[in-house]
């Protein structure tokens, strides 16, 4: 472009040419510009410019400048020096801040004398609100009672100015002390535990500091450390309104040198904050330099500083001979604080404060490694004298603690609701991890505290100190529920998950996930209580809410499937199982991620259905599936591979496979005994389906044996009536009655026999047939009749008429009938239901022994040729 | 402050100015802008909370005060907003030109997450950009740079700014686009001033 052409000018004509027509201006430019192309080509440009549609600048006035311009302006200080605000006169100036001015104030009304700092807020647009929170912050602050803490002592309005009243502290702020006073490493180090102690003790009132920094601590003349400010960030937060516990505009109270990660993305602000930014303090400390270097003044750059980047190793940045003594243990402390995800960063202020402590003791710290595994697995070790279960309870707790935070994030959708798992996560794994360190011999100076004693504790604080936080209360009764029922401390175990439920029922009216998991929960163990029929309705209502609650069915709704499937088998009706858990098959194939595991105990289950619907061969691939699976997803010795060992051995010796299913079932024992110890209800099952492979392969006493030993097992566990206990004592019936002791049978299944009724357990029907076979054997058959059509009504109705279940039912209403006399009837049962059960090993062998020669015995008296005959004779 | 805000000082630029000294307007601003300030501060330690400090307001309460303690005629009106708004514009970019240094190496201690500090550094930057702006377009056309002043340090409709002018409504409307026009060439930019925000 050549020469500029003069503004003035191509203003004049610019006017002119908006003076005319839009259809006459390019004559018009024609003549005014001439040759003078520079001209031209401007006033074309701004002609365009200038009817471009509504491109009215706004004015600055009450924009963001304005606002802040005026924010800025605060009122001048000798106008309100010496003025009343509530019960306090303003005697002088101390300083300003992001909010305000703060005065020394004395008490006005003369009530007594006291002075104190008085912080006058600025007025912003949102202070009705302000007043309305900290209204509700008050009374928690004001219980805020600690040496090193600086007490709120009133806070209001005064003419709609709200303002705080703290107590006022004189001294140096807490660098600027150590600096000047020239403090050592160990020094800094005891203030900073004084700092921790203060924190800590707001923790235990529910209080987050939120803004824990340098300038928030001062040390005062005798030394001592006081902390300003407590909980006041929360006061002053426009975001924490009730309904949204935590902050995501906290940022602009902060110096963003010392904002978590969690501040600066607007996720929960939790202890873990405070913990973070305790890190920060001893980082400064120990360096006198910040952790965080922020280059550029942009959000961007701060997000990066403070979510991205790694801090330098303190010991990196200090000079030589601090450099060795920061090296290692106060390395490690400080980083573990400063980790980005708040989960991983110590888990309280007490685990870091003990850190610090046990260094200057010259102890062994806990930071370096950093997985709450580790430390479990730590404390676990501790504790390897005692018994193998507690491991087993310690790595349930923690597996626990870690499906709570996989499925906290599963079903984050909405903010708010990922906010509050996070916050809920965070709590109940706090709470966990205290359980656990108040167990620690470490702690206890070597006492054993045993894994009930450790969950009755926590209980007892869940009811007591989470009475506030109902939904942490449920989520933890749930968790030590868990942790009971893996136990096998059934009865204490439903307690706490029925008052789980409870809550949950209180705060959910319509569906909620949580409420279907304590449903689920619930409904587990109200089965394996044994009242199936119950856990069936809870599970139910658990499944439907989670089928609701999810658009396309997940991770949930499969569980939910298997858990209604489970409760549906143990009442005898296996197809619908079946089919149950092949749709949660089908659910879980189709989802991405870690499903292996449960996979695996689909296929067991599904192995377990099928058995019962004495399909074996397809249940004994089911079970070698389930084994495959869980080989690959499991240590060797771990309980999922014990239970599908175990089944596989059932699938076996139901197929006849006797040595093969013995060898397996020994194995299988071998382990559940090291894992969970003799009295194991996992132990008391090998046991059992020991007693029956005895049992088939001729050995009564040694079976009877087997069967008193997994019947004591489950009476101490599951207490008398339940529908294990009558399982035993049904096979254990069986096993005395082949060893001739005809009476004691009897008698014991006439014990499992209601008991079954009452669990509404499918052996009803087994128990009835057993029973009804011996009194028939025994020359009662009028006795046995009524037992013996009812066992035959309940198969047909669970399994189908033509299935073998039935079958085995019409031999021994077969056998009644032939004892009664009426033979043609006896011949129309047993006959065809012999033929369909050849090369059936399942079924109970004396009963094929007693019908064939019975039908042999009919034959004789049946007129020859009749195929009922043919068949009855064939070879044993 | 006292004494840089005599009446009597403000008095006597104010006659000179209506006597047609230039210099006495360039004199007059800093003044009127010191007593701008202090009644801002007052008003704010009167005011309820909840309430947004009203530019407009403050412009009225200015001319009141100085009007009453001067004696300046009610013809002067628009002189005297004239002075205002210079006033409002030194005020505003003084503060923008505080709230950018942060931008231009020190100042960092200030610096916050805030999204609102955000916007406010935001419309900072394109007010100093406009005030740089005006300048040259009042080079040329003084008359077109006041009307963008009145527009947006003011906050003036149409009327407004014809009566502070003192010209007809139709010349402020006719000119209007044009200022608009230079105004977004001389920024560079098809961003007009204010719509950072």
């Amino acid at each position: 472009m050549s020469a500029q052409p003069d503004r003035a000018r191509v203003d004049a004509v610019l006017a002119e040419a908006l003076e005319l027509p839009a259809d006459e201006r390019a004559s018009f430019l024609d003549r005014a510009c001439g040759e003078e192309a520079g001209l031209r080509t401007d006033v074309e440009e701004l002609l365009g410019l200038a009817s471009a549609e509504d491109a009215r600048p706004t004015s600055v006035l009450d924009g963001p400048l304005w606002r802040a311009w005026a924010r800025d302006l605060d009122p001048p200080t000798e106008a309100v020096l010496g003025t009343r605000v509530g019960a306090w006169r303003l005697v002088r100036e101390l300083g300003r801040g992001g909010m305000g001015a703060v005065f020394l104030a004395e008490r006005a009304d003369g009530a007594f004398v006291l002075t104190a700092a008085l912080k006058l807020l600025r007025t912003g647009t949102d202070s009705d609100e302000l007043l309305a929170r900290f209204e509700r912050e008050k009374q928690i602050l004001a219980r805020l009672q600690h040496p090193n803490v600086a007490r709120l002592l009133d806070g209001g309005a005064d003419d709609g100015r709200p303002f705080l009243v703290m107590e006022y502290v004189e001294g140096r702020a807490l660098i600027a002390h150590c600096d000047e006073q020239r403090l050592g490493i160990d020094e800094r180090l005891a203030l900073f535990l004084d700092v921790g102690r203060a924190v800590q003790h707001a923790h235990r009132n529910l209080v987050v500091h939120r803004d824990l920094k340098p300038s928030n601590i001062v040390v005062t003349a005798d030394g001592g450390v006081k902390l300003l400010d407590f909980g006041i960030a929360k006061v002053l937060d426009p975001d924490g309104g009730p309904d949204e516990p935590r902050t995501r505009t906290m940022a602009r109270l902060l110096t963003p040198e010392y904002a978590s990660p969690e501040q600066v993305l607007g996720q929960p602000i939790t202890t873990a904050s405070d913990v973070y930014q305790l890190g920060l303090l001893l980082y400064e400390l120990l360096t006198g330099r910040r952790a965080h270097r922020i280059e550029e003044p942009t959000p961007t750059a701060m997000q990066e500083a403070v979510c991205e980047r790694q801090p330098v190793r303190p010991s990196a940045v200090a000079t030589a001979p601090l450099s060795r003594k920061l090296r290692g243990d106060l390395d490690n402390i400080a980083l573990m604080a400063l980790r980005k995800e708040p989960e991983r960063r110590y888990a309280s202020v007490d685990q870091m404060m003990e850190d610090v402590e046990r260094h200057r003791r010259g102890l062994p710290v806990r930071a370096g490694r950093d997985t709450l595994g580790y430390r479990a697995s730590k404390f676990v070790r501790r504790h390897s004298a005692g018994v193998a279960s507690a491991a087993g309870f310690a790595l349930l707790l923690v597996g626990y603690a870690a499906t709570v935070t996989h499925q906290a994030r599963e079903r984050a959708r909405e903010r708010d609701r990922a906010q509050l798992e996070a916050l809920k996560t965070a709590r109940v794994r706090d709470f966990l991890v205290g359980l656990f360190e108040a167990a620690d011999p470490y702690r206890t100076k070597g006492e054993q505290v045993t894994a009930a004693e450790l969950v009755d504790a926590g209980a007892r604080q869940a009811r007591e100190r989470l009475a506030a936080e109902p939904e942490v209360q449920a989520e933890m009764l749930g968790v030590l529920g868990a942790a009971l029922q893996a136990r096998v401390s059934y009865d204490r175990a439903e307690a706490l998950l029925a008052e789980a439920l409870a809550i949950q029922r209180r705060l959910h009216e319509d569906d909620h996930p949580d409420l279907a998991r304590a449903l689920d929960d619930y409904a587990g163990i109200v089965n394996d209580k044994g009242h199936y029929a119950e856990a069936e309705r809870l599970a139910r209502e658990a499944l439907a809410m989670r089928q609701r609650l999810a658009g396309t069915p997940g991770v949930e709704v499969a569980h939910g499937l298997e858990r209604v499937a489970i409760a549906i088998s143990l009442q005898g009706r296996y197809a619908e199982a079946e089919r149950l858990l092949r749709d949660a098959l089908a659910i879980r194939q189709g989802l991405s991620g870690a499903q292996d595991s449960a996979i695996g105990e689909i296929w067991n289950h599904l192995g377990v259905q099928l058995g019962r619907q004495w399909r074996h061969e397809e249940a004994e691939t089911a079970h070698r599936t389930a084994l495959a699976i869980k080989r690959r997803v499991y240590p060797p010795d771990h309980p999922a591979i014990g239970t599908s060992l175990n089944s596989l051995a059932g699938a076996l010796g139901n197929l006849g496979r006797y040595e093969e299913a013995e060898a397996l079932f020994r194995e299988t024992l071998q382990t559940r005994r090291r894992v969970f110890g003799d009295e194991h209800p996992l132990v008391a099952n090998v046991i059992h389906n020991i007693g029956e492979i005895q049992r088939r392969r001729g050995q009564p006493d040694e079976a009877a044996v087997s069967h008193r030993e997994a019947l004591a097992i489950r009476r101490k566990v599951f207490g008398a009536r339940q529908g294990t206990v009558a399982m035993s004592l049904h096979s254990l019936a069986w096993a005395m009655r082949d060893g001739g002791h005809v009476a004691e049978a009897e008698a014991l299944f006439r014990e499992a026999l209601p008991m079954f009724r009452e669990a509404r357990h499918w052996g009803v029907g087994m128990c009835a047939l057993s029973l009804g076979h011996l009194l028939v054997s025994a020359g009662r058959p009028a006795e046995a009749e009524p037992l013996l059509s009812e066992a035959l009504a309940i198969r047909v109705a669970s399994d189908g008429d033509a299935s073998a279940a039935a079958d085995e039912a019409r031999l021994g209403l077969g056998l009644c009938r032939a004892a009664q006399g009426r033979e043609d009837e006896a011949r129309a049962l047993l006959a065809p239901a012999l033929e369909r059960l050849r090369d059936k090993p399942e079924v109970e062998p004396r009963l094929i022994a007693d019908a064939q020669t019975s039908l042999g015995r009919l034959a004789r008296t049946a007129p020859s040729g009749t195929a009922s005959a043919r068949d009855g004779a064939r070879p044993h | 402050m006292a004494s840089l805000d005599a009446p009597g000082e403000i008095t006597r630029l104010l006659k000179a100015h209506h006597a047609g000294d230039r210099g006495a307007f360039d004199r007059l601003v800093p003044l009127v802008y010191d007593r701008w300030r202090a009644l801002a501060r007052i008003q704010l330690a009167r005011e309820r909370p909840g309430q947004v400090l009203s530019a407009t307001g403050l412009v009225h309460e200015v001319y009141l005060q100085l009007a009453n303690e001067t004696g300046v005629e009610w013809r002067d009106r628009s002189h005297f907003f004239a002075i205002c708004i210079r006033a409002m514009r030194r005020t505003l970019v003084d503060y923008a030109r505080r709230r950018t240094a942060g931008k231009r190496g020190g100042g960092q201690r200030d610096l916050t997450l805030d999204p609102e500090r955000f916007a406010v550094e935001q419309e900072a930057e394109s007010l100093l950009a406009v005030d740089q702006a005006l300048e040259r377009l009042a080079s040329f056309n003084e008359r077109l740079a006041q009307l963008v002043e009145c527009r947006v340090f003011a906050g003036m409709t149409d009327a407004e700014t014809a009566e502070t002018l003192g010209v007809s409504l139709r010349t402020v409307e006719r000119d209007w686009p044009r200022a608009r026009a230079w105004l977004q060439k001389e920024l560079g930019s098809t961003a007009p001033p204010g719509s950072a925000r």
